[in-house]
């Protein structure tokens, strides 16, 4: 049999997808790449916001004076707290891009 | 459905737009692809309803990796090899491939002797469509890519991992299990066919 005749019969072989194929796969594509800019954002916004913490927490005095009272900070539990706090806005971000990347 | 030189270019440019963030780019680009890329999920999942889903998360991989393609070398390829390894990743999962489905073929009307030539369109379609759903996976896959997609044996090879010779074997076993079995669905002689 010549290859031209069973190409011909297997070209009759195509088949076709639903109507609402490429609507659903596009609203996927929309969602998930609304889903990225907003991931972005929320990464840059909370990177600055560690900086700031972690300036702050560097750059603290040990005493502040406040209304004419001293107040005493106590530097190392701020720096652990602070350093948490970073660790815990980290992880949640990571969780999220790997839930984004299954989606 | 030969990719030409203009169908590459073509394909070259959607890319470009699609990694700017056009998804209009991408639109097209599943409107071309889609029929072929079910027609291949079909030949290896053996349900319309499960190459869908399986087809909707190939093409959701082809968006999230676009920026991986190479420009030096086919986008079909690539493309045909994210369905066929999504679809082999869905295959393994859902067993049910082990168990022969009979269904198909009694779904269909009995073949008599009416010329397979005399046949409208849409019956031709159906008996042909549904010899290569009975077929093996792998070789109703081969016969695809090589009379359908007009890929030659390299190109099968990248979409594939099969080696050269196993390809030829495959396809030349696959060229006879075909006709063997659409002659006798339709009940038509060989000559008839053709």
């Amino acid at each position: 049999m010549k290859d031209e005749q069973l190409a011909k019969l297997i070209s009759e072989s195509m088949l076709h997808t639903s109507a609402d194929f490429t609507e659903k796969l596009m609203a996927r594509a929309e969602l998930k790449r609304a889903n990225r800019k907003r991931f972005r954002l929320v990464c840059f916004t909370a990177f600055v916001l560690c900086g700031l913490l972690l300036l702050v927490i560097t750059k603290a005095p040990s005493d502040l004076n406040l209304l004419k009272r001293t107040i005493h900070l106590p530097l190392t539990l701020m720096k652990v707290v602070g350093a948490l706090f970073v660790f815990t806005i980290w992880n949640k971000l990571i969780r999220i891009n790997a839930e984004l990347k299954r989606t | 459905m030969k990719e030409n030189n203009n169908s590459q270019q073509e394909d070259q440019r959607l890319v470009l737009r699609i990694r700017d963030g056009d998804l209009s780019a991408f639109r097209h680009l599943v409107h071309k692809y889609k029929s072929i890329s079910f027609t291949l999920a079909c030949s290896i999942l053996k349900d319309g309803d499960t190459a869908e889903d399986v087809l909707q998360d190939a093409f959701m991989k082809v968006f999230d990796n676009i920026h991986k393609f190479r420009a030096d070398s086919s986008f079909a390829t690539w493309i045909y090899r994210i369905v066929v390894n999504t679809c082999l990743n869905a295959r393994e999962k859902d067993k049910r491939h082990l168990y022969e489905d009979l269904s198909v073929a009694e779904s269909l009307p009995a073949g008599n002797a009416t010329s397979f030539d005399a046949m409208q369109q849409k019956e031709r379609e159906r008996y042909i469509a549904a010899t290569l759903n009975m077929m093996k996976a792998d070789e109703a896959l081969l016969l695809r890519l090589f009379y359908l997609c007009e890929l030659s044996v390299k190109e099968i090879q990248e979409v594939t991992d099969f080696s050269e010779s196993n390809i030829k074997v495959i396809l030349h076993r696959a060229r006879k299990n075909m006709l063997g079995l659409l002659t006798k669905i339709t009940g038509n002689q060989l000559n008839d066919l053709l």
